[in-house]
């Protein structure tokens, strides 16, 4: 059909259907067909279709003019003098995105001027007035100065809901503010009021819902000002659930005002909100008071859709008010900068820290990180305008991550299956993690002021935008069905991650790839995985290096990062070298008041306690904590973990007092301000159970450990490294205390750990190893269990090649105590070997197990053999074997000492004394070492005065002798330690015990 | 000013390029606005078509929606791309229906807009194409007064024809397409 033709045929359909009877439908198709058959069909068809058509396509249409005019809400304003209710119009004071508010004057029961606020058309009017009914009595308890009272609420002819209120004449706070170009003090005060008004309403069970600035007025016509929050109770009376009805039309009623709604409100369509959805929305109010601004744009926030807005309330963090005011500089001025005249740098100056953090606190992301009260806000208002610390601080790099990890703790250790939800909320936290990064590389950005401009943070903040875009799609890519059945845990998709990065997928960008590589490594390191950590540490510092520049800030914090999970991997020579290069160019780059600096200097610090160089730890330690105490302020989380460092190198030096001091601060100070459930609050619980340890405090001691090992299992994890080594403190002070029965399900938790890691397929020789290890040798003793252990010793061996004396000396004490005394022999003459190839300090512990196994098996000339291979070696002589005279005797005293056969140890040794005392030189220091033997043969005996004289003499004329093998000298300190705790005189003990040089990686860690 | 305001200015500057643009700027906004309310509405709930097409308008035009209250454009191409997202929806549906009921498929945001009325939206969309071919003013006027939810008055007044006019000719078109459906419907 043509177009002609089609219109031809509408023409003739619509004439036909003007006719209203059949006859005449019948001749006016007669009439225009005329022979044309097929016209007339269709024709006919077509009517028939029309007639039949019913309801077809004819859906009911939605006015745009009606969309338009619900969505602008330009309803007709009210005339002067009409009534509604008792209450007669005086005049209009204002309009809002609900409505209308009207000055009225009320006749009846008192006469009095109101104000009556008439809601816009859309709601539900009885359930609004229901609501305001269920929450009346409520609302009457309520009485405060700063509070405008709600006196009642009906509906109008229209059926609008209005409400009656309090008549305020005033102006809104932030208009307040500006009008009177108030300083930022005098903003800051001005809140108080506003927070105690809230309080108020707390008490009395009212949450506001809605505080803005056109809720919270400023009277004019007092002295002081004065401010008054008003519509308590009519947020939640119109608050409505979107339904597909509001769909778009209650949209904007919906969204009422987003740049004051909290996460909580925005969440849960404004359903559970409590009393913390306020503190926020004062938090916001603040910020606006600071800046000028709100903190997320209002036009920006317009203009998203309501997805967006979400998303971003509950997702992004808004720059720190100080930030705020710096980006600023460039553009529009922020209004308290132009009320008083003050640049934007000098402004940014005075809200920097306290401000920024109180702010930021109340607005936390997660309710229960904000004030729980706004007394509490107050609280902290009041103590900033009395120049007093500030309970809000900072958050640390990583912090937050870890409050996801312990946030998803039960999903994720109970190993449960994780769907899209746990998915999607490690993208959140992994989204968090790298504002708070940002948020530090602003910091950064701040204190250089005079360098940073709004361009670098805009630069900063789209980086950021890309980063974290990336590992959104990267983590969502983690196929839920895939990994359905097995287990997806923070570690699973961080390996996934991993891959990806492996894989060269950002390679094309390598400023991203460093980011993203920072923040795995971070990640990995909060979780105690250190070598992957070490892995993309190493990878982000090299491209930042090549890319920024070896004295870039970034590139500077990145090697301070890989130094600190150096230093915890035992690495510290390397640690100590980076840790040294990164200050000295950040000293000059940056300045040594930098918070960067100071977070190097001692990481420094750190790294020089590990290997026991406590003086330089201690000189380090003092410099920067001084300066951290200035700059930082006293509860800053790094001057927080300073002070506590500072108390561990102390309790090294012996200066007990001042260790004593400072450990008891750190530990008071970090429960104040980070709470319990903070990483660096549980290591200080660590840190001073280990002073009081020393001091043989087991009790106190036993309870610091106690709750440190519960929140790190919590915190961190059951298989965190810090966890373990909280858990070995505790298991210590028990069996100090010889409480078996409380060591029992530490000791449980213990094994678990060892066999989880040994189980895993991706066990290492370590891991099996000391799995093994704790089978043998654990308390209580009916916990051992040899052969179960065979396995994993015989796996960790093989794993290792056999080239780890410690391994093979595991495995030769398994097969022994499970009778394979030949297996065990071999095997220890393997360890003997590789001990004497690798002159590991345990050689000489080694060659006395394999003398005793082989002397149990009866073979003498075999352990007579070893013995004097022992001797050549340690020596370095080149003497003849069995030129030394009285050595035998000396091996099978030792070892009888070993196996607890003193009385015969006792017999054997004053032999060999006799013997060596003739035939060495005066004063070698093996008749010193025999002494020493011999003094523990005694106490071994029970006959400690008499054991004291010779273990001491015997060390005494070892310590200085520069022929005596180092491991002979700690065996000799070993041995005085052994007498005096048996002996029960601990004090005495733990003195000798700081004699002991500690062998790596096995002090708890301070880091 | 926002994104399609300023397409819509450039429209009416004469740029016919910018058509395209205006179209796809309208489609991702009707799937966003789908894909948004799906996620926060409870299972099962189902969106008016008609419905969404006038949020995207406020939301797309911002304060200047009053302005561009009777833009053809907008409207024109909101119908366009509503036609096409359910059209697209009910072609994959039937796929599926015909690749031997797999258990597994995207869920599509599609899904749960709802039209006044249940129809064979494909039969729908081929008679349509069908009637663009020997009319397409009455064709469009189909698509904004279906699609778009709009008046037979307003889709009128978008393209440009008399009340009068509009109605004697959605009066024909509704004969037609239910003519033109009902012989599908006998040809199975």
């Amino acid at each position: 059909m043509t177009s002609s033709e089609h219109s031809k045929l509408e023409q003739l359909f619509s004439a036909a259907l003007e006719k209203t009877t059949k006859g005449e439908r019948e001749a006016f198709l007669e009439g225009a067909c005329g022979d044309d058959d097929a016209l007339r069909t269709h024709l006919q068809q077509l009517l028939k279709g029309h007639d039949q058509a019913g309801s077809f396509l004819d859906g009911p249409p939605v006015d745009p003019d009606e969309t338009l005019e619900a969505a602008t809400a330009t309803t007709a304003t009210i005339s002067t003098g009409r009534k509604i209710g008792r209450y007669k119009i005086l005049q209009e004071i204002g309009e809002g995105g609900f409505g209308f508010v009207y000055m009225a004057e009320q006749e009846e029961p008192v006469r009095r001027k109101v104000a009556l606020k008439i809601i816009k058309l859309g709601m539900d009017t009885r359930q609004v007035i229901a609501r305001f009914e269920a929450e009346r009595q409520a609302l009457a308890l309520m009485d405060h100065p700063n509070i405008s009272r709600v006196f009642d609420a009906g509906a109008t002819e229209t059926g609008r809901p209005y409400f009656v209120m309090e008549l305020v004449k005033g102006v809104t706070i932030t208009q307040y503010c500006n009008d009177n170009n108030l300083a930022i003090p005098e903003r800051v005060a001005l809140m108080l009021p506003v927070c105690h008004a809230v309080q108020h309403a707390h008490q009395k069970g009212v949450i506001h819902r809605d505080l803005k600035p056109s809720n919270v007025l400023v009277t004019l016509d007092e002295s002081d000002p004065v401010p008054k929050v008003i519509d308590f109770g009519i947020a939640k009376a119109t608050s409505q659930r979107l339904t597909e009805k509001t769909l778009f039309t209650g949209f904007r009623d919906f969204i009422g005002t987003p740049e004051y709604m909290s996460p909580d409100q925005a969440q849960l369509s404004g359903l559970d909100v409590d009393t913390r959805t306020d503190i926020y929305s004062l938090g916001v109010l603040l910020y606006e008071l600071l800046t000028g601004a709100t903190p997320f744009d209002a036009k920006t926030l317009r203009d998203s859709s309501f997805e967006e807005i979400r998303r971003t309330i509950r997702e992004v963090d808004p720059p720190r008010p100080s930030l705020r005011l710096l980006m600023q500089r460039d553009g529009r001025a922020a209004a308290p900068a132009k009320s008083h005249e003050t640049g934007p740098v000098a402004l940014s100056r005075s809200v920097r820290g306290d401000l920024d953090w109180i702010v930021m606190k109340a607005m936390e992301k997660d309710r229960t990180r904000r004030y729980a009260t706004a007394k509490d806000l107050a609280d902290d208002i009041e103590r900033h305008l009395r120049n007093e610390p500030v309970l809000a601080g900072p958050p640390g790099v990583g912090y937050k991550f870890r409050k996801f990890v312990r946030r998803h703790r039960v999903s994720v250790l109970a190993g449960s299956l994780v769907g899209a939800a746990l998915l999607t909320g490690i993208t959140l936290a992994m989204f968090g993690l790298i504002e708070a990064n940002r948020s530090r590389d602003a910091l950064a950005l701040e204190r250089d002021a005079a360098q940073a401009s709004a361009t670098e943070a805009q630069r900063q903040a789209a980086k950021s935008e890309t980063l974290s875009g990336f590992l959104r799609n990267m983590l969502q890519s983690v196929d839920p069905t895939k990994a359905r059945g097995r287990e997806v845990t923070v570690l699973y998709v961080l390996d996934e991650a991993s891959g990806h990065i492996e894989d060269g997928t950002l390679a094309a960008q390598p400023d991203v790839e460093a980011s993203v590589r920072m923040t795995l490594g971070e990640t990995y390191e909060a979780l105690g995985r250190y070598a992957d950590a070490e892995t993309h540490l190493n990878a982000a510092v090299a491209i930042r290096n090549r890319r920024l520049g070896e004295a870039h800030p970034d590139a500077l914090r990145s090697s301070r990062v890989l130094a600190g999970v150096l230093r915890l991997r035992g690495k510290f020579s390397e640690a100590e070298a980076l840790l040294r290069e990164t200050s000295q160019i950040q000293q000059r780059v940056l300045g040594s008041e930098h918070i960067d600096t100071l977070a190097t200097m001692n990481e420094l610090a750190l790294a020089l306690w590990g290997p026991g160089r406590y003086a330089e730890a201690d000189t380090l330690h003092r410099q920067t904590l001084a300066i951290q105490r200035r700059v930082l302020g006293e509860y800053h989380v790094d001057t927080l973990e300073s002070i506590g460092h500072l108390g561990m190198v102390c309790r090294a030096l012996d200066k007990n007092d001042e260790a004593q001091t400072l450990l008891r601060e750190a530990l008071e100070r970090c429960q104040r301000t980070l709470g319990d459930e903070h990483p660096t609050t549980t290591m200080a619980m660590n840190n001073l159970g280990l002073f009081l340890e020393d001091g043989e405090d087991h009790e106190q001691a036993e309870g610091l450990f106690r709750r440190s090992y519960e929140l790190d299992r919590r915190i961190l994890g059951p298989d965190h490294p810090r966890t373990l080594v909280t858990m070995y403190s505790l298991l210590r002070v028990l069996r100090a205390q010889q409480k078996v029965a409380e060591t029992r399900p530490i000791f449980i938790d213990r094994l678990a750990h060892y066999k989880r890691a040994a189980e895993s397929p991706e066990a290492t020789a370590v891991a099996l190893h000391t799995y093994a290890w704790e089978l043998l040798n654990g308390e209580p003793e009916d916990l051992r269990d040899p052969q179960a252990a065979l396995p994993f010793a015989r796996r960790a061996v093989e794993l290792d090649g056999g080239v780890d004396a410690n391994m093979l000396d595991t495995l030769a004490m398994v097969l022994h105590q499970t009778g394979d005394a030949s297996g065990a022999i071999e095997t220890l003459r393997q360890a003997v070997a590789v001990a004497r190839a690798g002159g590991l300090f345990n050689r000489a512990e080694l060659e006395d197990k394999l003398i005793s196994y082989l002397m149990e098996s009866g073979d003498l000339v075999g352990a007579a053999t070893v013995s004097l291979g022992e001797a050549a070696t340690s020596l370095g002589e080149t003497l003849i074997p069995g030129s030394i005279p009285g050595e035998a005797l000396s091996v099978q005293g030792e070892s009888l000492i070993r196996q607890g056969r003193y009385t015969e140890a006792i017999n054997v040794l004053s032999g060999c004394l006799g013997i060596q005392q003739k035939g060495l030189p005066e004063g070698h220091w093996r008749v010193a070492d025999t002494t020493s033997l011999l003094g523990a043969a005694r106490a071994g005996t029970g006959a400690f005065e008499e054991a004291e004289g010779l273990v001491l003499e015997g060390f005494r004329k070892m310590e200085f002798h520069r022929g005596v093998p180092d491991e002979r000298r700690t065996l000799a300190i070993r041995r005085i330690v052994r007498l005096y705790r048996a002996w029960g005189k601990p004090d005495l003990a733990s003195t000798w015990l700081k004699r002991l040089p500690a062998p790596p990686g096995d002090r708890p860690d301070g880091g | 000013m926002t994104d399609v305001t300023r397409i819509l200015e450039d429209l009416q500057g004469g740029d016919d390029r910018a058509t395209d643009r205006l179209l796809s700027a309208v489609y991702g906004e009707l799937r966003r606005l789908a894909a948004s309310k799906l996620s926060r509405e409870p299972p099962g709930q189902t969106l008016q078509a008609t419905a969404l097409v006038h949020e995207a308008y406020l939301r797309l035009l911002g304060d200047e929606a009053a302005k561009w209250a009777n833009s053809v454009h907008f409207f024109a191409a909101a119908a366009e791309a509503m036609r096409r997202i359910l059209v697209e929806s009910a072609r994959r549906k039937a796929r599926i229906k015909h690749g031997g009921g797999r258990q597994r498929r995207e869920v599509d945001e599609a899904d749960a807009i709802l039209l006044p009325e249940s129809l064979d939206l494909i039969a729908l969309d081929e008679a349509l194409e069908r009637l663009t071919v020997d009319d397409k003013v009455k064709a469009d006027l189909v698509k904004l007064r279906y699609f778009a939810g709009l008046t037979v008055e307003q889709a009128g007044r978008v393209l440009g024809i008399s009340r009068a006019t509009a109605d004697r000719y959605w009066t024909f078109a509704r004969a037609w397409l239910y003519n033109e459906m009902r012989k599908g419907d006998e040809a199975d």
